[in-house]
């Protein structure tokens, strides 16, 4: 997080309705850091305000970064500031690309789902295996044409003939859902997908259902993100049975605030290894940093560890 | 309660012979182990369905097990052969018998539904039988339930406190170990790695080392009780962490399988095999008074910690770093409790 460049904004261009592309580059026209598909940017859009985007252009371009943004309709700063205050020729501080959301290898015929906005990082996958020669099924899932950034991109592609598009307003020929996508997996395959949670959540569902390890099933969550008010590392809990939301500030533990606000949660060890304090959460997405879990455990995301776990989405709502 | 759906070790092979039969306590239910004429050992209820005394004060006889009391002769599937005094031999004259089979030198017992009995899930350790791996082995009664004995194992931390003159040695090598904790299909498996460190008393008196080494401890714990462990040390530097490096120091497999024999007592069978000096029968026997004088010491902490627990319950209890490996354990018990068949439990 220490280490960030600063990049001027080359261009602001309107790539669907409410969705605006950059392409950032450095500000002496040098090369930039190189990255992975799948790699992100934190981008320091105001003064405390830090959102992170998924990288959407080949990696083998080594003099930009684009990202894309979705202007969130609840959005209390980050999106409509990207949309309306940054202008082309602005200067913006952003970390170096972190990925963590990678390609495992480029065999097996790999799957790749896209919902929405969360096609960034999937199409960045698919350029590079599209680079590497390596086939690929790929499926974009959007509201309506008017909503789907880089489709004229996609169709002009050399890897076209890999992408399906599915709008939900369209044609009930195009239509296909995540179930039939996930509903059988060849061996050795693997699939990634992004999108917003509640797609992320049907991802899963049908995933698991399709008989997928969960070992062989990618996902990114593009983060609808703390907008607005929280600073970095802090994130909401929601109380599921009485709607109450509380901030957990970053100096403090999910427990301590919930204690203070008389939510009692029983806790022992208070570090993530005895797991008597085991939650079940019901939406957002844990950041897990427990000892007692097992990797399957928290790749699921319903249940973390309130002692010592965090929050990767703005807000968990818990089973309490 | 008790995981059903298990193979427990019930014996070593030669405590099971065609001489007398034997009983035991396993998961609770009293049981009689003997060796039939042809060999094959049999594990019955023990308590005979004429008046319900010990079939194991009994006598093997070319029919069967015969009670002491009255005669009658039980065949290794349970069903009465022979009653003096009479032809009729009612269908009701049976006690419950469990699948047994005979591996590695144990005698395994499946205590669950006997159609569910499935001999390939037996762990395999073949270092019994392995020449290159010259082995001890015992078995000690234990007054503590079986999982407060696993979690002996499973923490590897109290040899700095429970066995700092032998197996142990100096605290803060085993505090600071490196661990990596990885859930396995049936239990969990542990690596600790303690680089540049002084060997412990055990290890120096075993073998020729230098004063810097490299130990390597290795723990898989296969459900119900079974713990695989594989220790030692070589001079620091020498790349131990690939097992293909582990030549030329101390190296000891020792292999702990512990039954419940109630809810508080339990039977730990062990074995100790060393990988250094393997043609030194000298050697063996070396380790092996090294060995249980460890064990001793974890039999002396584990009864009195079960006393005091009995006393007070372990909801109280509060979990410190050392215990994500004994959790992970604890955690696979609590699932396979779950998801088991249940114990064949009573005569029939």
């Amino acid at each position: 997080m220490k280490e960030t460049l600063h990049v001027r904004v080359a261009h602001k261009r309107r790539e669907a309705e409410d969705i605006v592309g950059f392409d950032l580059v450095s500000p002496d026209g040098g090369r930039l850091p190189s990255f992975e598909a799948g790699a992100h940017i934190d981008v320091h859009v105001s003064e405390g305000l830090i959102r992170q985007y998924s990288l959407c252009n080949s990696t083998a371009e080594t003099d930009r970064y684009q990202i894309a943004v979705l202007l969130d309709p609840a959005s209390r700063g980050g999106s409509i500031a990207m949309h309306r205050a940054v202008r082309e020729g602005d200067v913006l501080r952003i970390s170096r690309p972190r990925n963590h959301f990678p390609l495992n290898g480029t065999t097996g015929r790999p799957l790749l789902l896209a919902g929405g906005i969360g096609v960034t990082p999937i199409l960045c996958m698919a350029e590079q295996l599209a680079q590497a020669r390596a086939d690929f099924e790929m499926h974009y899932w959007t509201r309506s044409e008017a909503k789907t950034a880089f489709l004229h991109r996609i169709r002009s592609s050399t890897f076209a003939a890999n992408v399906s598009v599915h709008f939900d307003d369209g044609p009930a020929e195009q239509h296909l859902s995540l179930q039939s996508v996930l509903a059988h997996r060849a061996d050795a395959r693997r699939a990634y997908i992004c999108g917003p949670l509640g797609f992320l959540k049907a991802a899963r569902d049908a995933a698991s259902e399709g008989g997928w390890p969960d070992e062989c099933v990618h996902f990114e969550y593009f983060k609808p993100h703390a907008e607005g008010g929280l600073t970095p590392g802090a994130f909401e809990v929601q109380i599921a049975s009485t709607g109450a939301v509380f901030v957990v500030p970053p100096d403090k533990t999910v427990t301590q605030v919930l204690a203070e606000n008389s939510v009692e949660v029983p806790v022992s060890c208070e570090q993530g290894v005895c797991g008597t304090c085991i939650t079940r959460v019901l939406s957002g997405a844990p950041d897990h940093r427990d000892l007692v879990l097992t990797p399957e455990e928290r790749a699921r995301n319903d249940q973390f560890t309130p002692c010592c776990s965090r929050s990767s989405s703005p807000r968990l709502v818990l089973d309490l | 309660m008790f995981i059903g759906d298990a193979w427990y070790v019930a014996a070593w092979s030669d405590e099971v012979t065609a001489a007398a039969p034997f009983g035991r306590r396993i998961c609770g239910q009293p049981i009689v182990l003997y060796r039939q004429p042809s060999g094959r050992p049999a594990a019955l209820y023990d308590s005979c369905c004429h008046r319900g005394a010990p079939l194991s004060v009994g006598n093997i006889t070319a029919q069967g097990l015969q009670c002491a009391y009255h005669g009658l002769v039980f065949g290794g599937d349970g069903h009465c052969v022979a009653i003096p005094g009479q032809d009729v031999i009612p269908k009701k004259a049976k006690v419950r018998s469990y699948p047994v089979v005979e591996k590695d030198q144990f005698i395994w017992i499946w205590m669950g539904e006997p159609s569910r009995a499935d001999a390939s899930l037996i762990v395999d350790y073949p270092f019994h039988e392995d020449k290159r791996w010259p082995h001890r082995h015992g078995v000690y009664h234990v007054a503590s339930s079986y999982l407060i004995l696993a979690d002996n194992l499973m923490d590897l931390t109290h040899l700095a406190y429970v066995h700092p003159t032998n197996v142990g040695g100096e605290a803060r090598p085993l505090i600071d170990a490196e661990m990596q904790v990885r859930p396995t299909d049936r239990g969990v498996f542990v690596k600790r790695w303690m680089a540049n460190c002084p060997p412990p008393p055990t290890y120096r008196k075993c073998v020729e080392l230098p004063e810097r080494v490299d130990r390597w401890q290795e723990f898989e714990f296969v459900l119900p009780g079974t713990v695989l462990q594989w220790n030692g040390a070589v001079g620091t530097g020498l790349g131990a962490q690939d097992p293909s490096k582990r030549e030329g120091g101390f190296s000891l497999r020792l292999l702990h399988c512990v039954t419940p024999e109630t809810e508080t007592t339990c039977h730990y069978f062990w074995s100790a095999a060393h990988g250094h000096q393997a043609d030194d029968p000298e050697a063996t026997e070396r380790l092996c008074r090294e060995i249980t004088v460890a064990l001793e010491e974890d039999k002396r902490i584990v009864e009195v910690q079960q006393n005091r627990v009995k006393e007070t319950g372990d909801g109280w209890l509060v979990d410190i770093r050392s215990d994500v490996a004994r959790v992970a354990m604890r955690r696979a018990v609590a699932k396979a409790r779950e998801t088991s068949g249940p114990l064949m439990a009573g005569p029939v």
